[in-house]
């Protein structure tokens, strides 16, 4: 389809370079032939001159004179005698090839144009070769003649690969189905098991109709283009979008290639800028080529340097994962909060089940069996996590390339995340207590594109799920090099003494909380809930003891939290705001808390006593060296 | 934080523009809601009870709304330095905040119709970090606050995004 015109980048691409070089070659040879043949008959004081020169010096000299030549030649074609101008050219000028032309087939002029002024006309657009000097010429256009300025400030469109509408079919029906859960648990369940009634087919039916006419209309309404240095791209029937994205502005570009994209050769291409939600750039379906064209081109332009490696094998390999750490993984991700919603899925099937065995089990039920079921749920839960992160990060690697991360991922869905080192707002280590204890944590790495990706938030943009605990500040160094700290052997300075009481006591009134709750719900063993307490004071204390700050002329660091230990790195350069908090409580002990915003997200600073904070502030809002 | 020398101070009318305001939101919903909250629990507890409660918390929303801007105002500083935006306010709970000018994005200016009749203006300083303005300033003269807008987004630079 939108591949087949594919001008935009004519130097890649054959096809409309060797049409450039056939016209080109039958316009120096024409006038070669007949170029002779006037120059005889009208002027006879000049014969060294004609043969040698028409080829080459109309090049020259159109592109030196400005375009008043030219406008003159359009008029000519209009308004005089062909015969009479050519007469004129010749004598004046060795650019009267051009006037040869004109006279034969005036349609091929604009051709002529084309082909002979690169540099000024269409090949400005179509082909920067120099992409950071390509919006100069494109001011100077506007002393040009208007019918070229039409052509050139239309840069073709392109269009969606075919296949698409098989690809994104599936996706599309998922999601459609997803985003309308309610009405269709509505005819499930209305249905009582008597078999589906004529309105619920219709209603199915609907939902599949409408998915089939969702991926036609983005495979028929999607459009986009480079132009003018900018990415252009425009859906929609009724409702209409175009968007433009500056390369510059790019956050990171993510390649996604599902089990369908695969098979069909094509590709998912992900374009995120620091708009607030959506990713702002989002071409489902593109052939590979088209993607690495595209991909490139725009790193060419804008924020992802020039990296030479397409294919992915060259840069230097950072992270690699291997089955056991993935699984690793896994089996450390999920927590109490998932295990107890599959027991109480497990108890509200049982019930569905039939009432009198639910009956029987809430009679027969004891604290062994809640707690068997509890063990069932707990490796449930992890074979299942432990699963889906097999498939998520087999063959995880983490690359540096010249100026970009590039992390590549999955075993059925592949996924190729590309960051640009200078779009890095924040690194974040996570060491949660099951991760650390193994020697791991994870490394998160966020810009500023941060957003939703099909309907969830995205954690950050690039995600190192296992990194051994002495690659910790490697890798983070790698993806923050201007921060240049490394938290794993800096030493940190600790919270105040004096924000232990206050987490203490923030600690009381959460566990009272909790407790006040569990004693409603508990029966006899409802004085079990008590020992939440003193859990949570240990708790208290050593998240109060893990805590700690760094600040360096070049990168900020705060830690906080023991069961999940999470290490931010900032590096100063990108800090948007600095502010400092004090509620009356902290004010009664001289504490009080530094908060550092970077665009995408704010991080506090562990408590600081007085004399602490007032270094901060003026470490912080000292003017940038 | 800000010495006092060199910080700039809120147009004194801020407070009785914080007053008008506040009255309003009280005399609209805030005692509308206690008197419907009093008819509502009359039934479960004695009708004389109820109206004590809510005339005290009445009377403490009226006392509060009439004394509490004056403290707040005097709380406020502000200071435009050579590289940045110092804003320090709040009673209770402190904020002291500092914006780079070159990370600013974009200055709002913004009137309500009481503001209109005070003459004043409040200035709302945006950076790319959130959707929340970043530092505001409320209750400048309005010829103050356009200044102090153009003064500010004027200055461009590195965004850091």
């Amino acid at each position: 389809m939108g591949s087949d015109e594919d001008e935009k980048k004519d130097e890649d691409n054959p096809d409309t370079q060797t049409d450039v070089i056939i016209r080109a070659n039958i316009e120096a040879e024409l006038p070669t032939e007949e170029a002779p043949r006037p120059i005889p008959a009208d002027i006879d004081d000049s014969p060294t001159r004609p043969i040698p020169r028409p080829q080459k010096a109309p090049v020259s000299s159109t592109v030196k004179p400005p375009f008043t030549q030219e406008q003159t030649l359009g008029a000519f074609l209009e308004d005089e005698e062909p015969s009479q101008t050519i007469g004129v050219h010749l004598e004046e000028e060795p650019s009267m090839t051009l006037g040869v032309h004109l006279e034969e087939e005036p349609s091929m002029t604009l051709g002529v144009h084309l082909e002979e002024e690169p540099s000024m006309t269409l090949g400005v657009h179509l082909e920067p070769v120099d992409p950071k000097s390509n919006r100069l010429p494109v001011d100077s256009l506007g002393s040009i003649h208007d019918a070229e300025t039409v052509i050139t400030s239309d840069t073709p469109w392109f269009g969606l690969h075919p296949t698409s509408l098989i690809v994104n079919l599936i996706p599309r029906a998922w999601s459609t189905i997803r985003s309308m859960w309610p009405i269709l648990l509505f005819v499930v369940v209305s249905g009582q098991g008597v078999g589906m009634r004529f309105v619920d087919l219709l209603v199915i039916l609907m939902f599949a109709l409408m998915s089939v006419w969702n991926t036609f209309i983005h495979w028929a309404t999607l459009r986009y283009r480079i132009h003018q240095g900018r990415l252009e791209i425009k859906q929609g029937l009724l409702n209409r979008q175009a968007r433009t994205i500056d390369p510059e502005r790019i956050q990171n570009i993510e390649l996604v290639q599902n089990l369908f994209h695969t098979w069909s050769g094509l590709v998912e291409l992900r374009i995120d800028t620091a708009g607030e939600q959506t990713t702002e750039g989002l071409l489902s379906a593109l052939s590979v080529e088209e993607a690495t064209e595209l991909r490139a081109h725009l790193a060419e332009l804008g924020s992802l340097s020039h990296s030479k490696g397409e294919d992915g094998d060259e840069g230097e390999v950072i992270v690699e994962m291997g089955i056991s750490e993935i699984l690793a993984f896994g089996l450390t991700q999920r927590t109490i909060g998932t295990v107890a919603v599959i027991t109480a899925i497990g108890l509200e099937v049982m019930t569905q089940a039939g009432p009198e065995v639910a009956a029987d089990f809430t009679v027969n039920m004891q604290p062994t069996m809640v707690i068997a079921a509890f063990m069932l749920a707990f490796v449930a839960s992890w074979a299942v996590s432990a699963l889906t992160s097999l498939f998520r990060y087999f063959g995880y690697k983490m690359l540096s390339l010249a100026d970009v991360i590039r992390t590549e991922q999955g075993l059925t869905t592949r996924r190729r995340v590309e960051i640009p080192l200078s779009k890095v707002q924040i690194v974040r280590a996570d060491e949660p207590l099951l991760r650390r204890i193994m020697g791991y944590g994870t490394i998160l790495i966020e810009t500023a594109g941060l957003g939703f990706v099909d309907g969830e938030q995205r954690q950050a943009e690039g995600m190192v799920p296992m990194v051994d605990y002495p690659d910790l500040g490697r890798v983070t160094s790698t993806a923050a090099p201007h921060a240049k700290v490394d938290p794993w052997t800096a030493k940190l300075n600790p919270a105040h003494p004096r924000s232990l009481y206050r987490s203490i006591f923030g600690a009381t009134v959460r566990a009272a909380i909790l407790i006040g709750f569990g004693m409603a719900l508990f029966g006899p063993y409802r004085w079990v809930i008590l020992a939440i307490l003193p859990i949570a004071w240990v708790g208290a204390w050593l998240d109060w003891k893990k805590q700690g700050w760094l600040v360096t002329p070049s990168a900020i660091v705060s830690r906080r939290g023991f069961f999940n230990r999470r290490t931010f790195i900032i590096s100063r350069d990108k800090l948007q705001s600095v502010h400092r908090v004090q509620g009356p409580f902290m004010r009664l002990h001289g504490l009080s808390q530094m908060v550092v915003c970077v665009a995408g997200s704010r991080v506090p600073l562990p408590e600081t006593g007085v004399q602490d904070t007032d270094w901060l502030v003026q470490e912080l809002s000292r003017a940038p060296t | 934080m800000i010495d006092q020398n060199g910080s700039q101070r809120l147009d004194p009318n801020t407070i009785m523009l914080w007053r008008m305001q506040r009255l309003v939101r009280l005399m609209v919903v805030t005692i509308p809601m206690l008197i419907a909250l009093g008819i509502a629990s009359a039934t479960t507890i004695p009708a004389a009870v109820a109206i004590v409660v809510v005339g005290t918390l009445v009377a403490m929303n009226v006392v509060f709304t009439l004394f509490w801007p004056a403290l707040e105002y005097n709380a406020f500083r502000y200071v435009v330095r050579e590289h940045d935006l110092l804003v320090q306010h709040g009673v209770l709970f402190r904020r002291w905040s500092s914006v780079p000018h070159n990370r600013i994005q974009h200055v709002d200016t913004r009137q309500g119709p009481l503001e209109r009749m005070f003459g004043l203006s409040r200035l709302m300083i945006f950076t790319a970090a959130g959707s929340l303005a970043d530092a505001s300033i409320p209750g400048l003269r309005t010829e103050v606050a356009e200044h102090l807008r153009d003064e500010l987004s004027r200055r461009g630079g590195d965004d850091g995004v």
